[in-house]
């Protein structure tokens, strides 16, 4: 799993990731966003069109995001997701709490 | 538990590997291989029923390296999967600790954890666990339903 950060202006932030978001790499994913938003970034974008796999893990990765975000007064939604990423969202109903955008820009609006 | 054989597998294949992040990463490469389109000529897998098998798979296997097998470095874990024309069974072993079922936490609450069986139990058309000795068994059965997912 690679990821990189694009900062979007004040506390908005696009994580863009590649790669599997699994048991392998969930764990130092989700200390990379706690981190991002103990640094400021409390408005996250996840863009998902890298990444091929997302496993239970990787959702309770995305959660824990989501979670530290609102604590601290932002939100964070996830943009692209392929086809596996979209299924997980769904057949585990998350797709309820972390809603899926179209486009990077879609995702980011009404954030800046 | 087996399914009575309606046909006869046009591919199987068997494997061991580490019950480690390192053969998880193994343990894909047989799946790739397993559902790649060109394996059976003229039968490909319906793509909504391979997302589902992937994703089902991965939550099991996940499972056994994560929690039966934490703290058990030399542990393994033994794949057998069979492609029908109709299905996909898949078998797991490994002698691990048994398997204990979550409790899922409400949606609401922003669970952190605990999908995984969830996730693998509406992917599936059998999904079932025994433990037999010192062994788990798990069998993962999906029949093809072309648009679903």
């Amino acid at each position: 799993m690679e990821y990189r950060f694009e900062s979007q202006g004040k506390s908005v932030g696009v994580v863009v990731l590649n790669g599997r978001l699994d048991l392998l790499s969930a764990a130092s994913f989700k200390e990379s966003i706690q981190r991002a938003v103990a640094d400021g970034w409390t408005r996250l974008v996840i863009d998902l069109e890298g990444v091929v796999f997302v496993d239970s893990s990787g959702l309770g990765a995305l959660i824990g995001g989501l979670k530290a975000a609102r604590v601290a007064g932002g939100d964070l939604r996830i943009a692209r997701p392929a086809d596996q990423p979209k299924y997980i969202l769904q057949v585990s109903t998350l797709d309820r709490v972390l809603v899926a955008y179209p486009t990077i820009d879609d995702a980011l609006a009404g954030y800046q | 538990m087996r399914l009575p054989a309606t046909n006869s597998p046009i591919h199987q294949q068997f494997a061991r590997f580490p019950a480690t992040c390192d053969g998880m990463e193994k343990f894909h490469a047989v799946l790739d291989h397993l559902l790649d389109d060109a394996l059976v000529e003229g039968h490909p897998i319906p793509t909504s029923d391979a997302i589902a098998l992937r994703t089902a798979i991965g939550e099991i296997v996940g499972n056994i390296v994560e929690h039966a097998c934490t703290g058990l470095p030399d542990a393994e874990v033994s794949v057998g999967l069979a492609r029908y024309l109709d299905r996909v069974e898949a078998t797991f072993e490994d002698q691990g600790v048994p398997f204990v079922k979550p409790e899922a936490a409400p949606l609401d609450e922003l669970p952190l954890g605990g999908f995984g069986l969830l996730v693998a139990r509406a992917s599936l058309d059998v999904l079932d666990y025994t433990r037999v000795g010192s062994t788990n068994h798990w069998l993962l059965v999906r029949r093809f339903q072309g648009g679903r997912s």
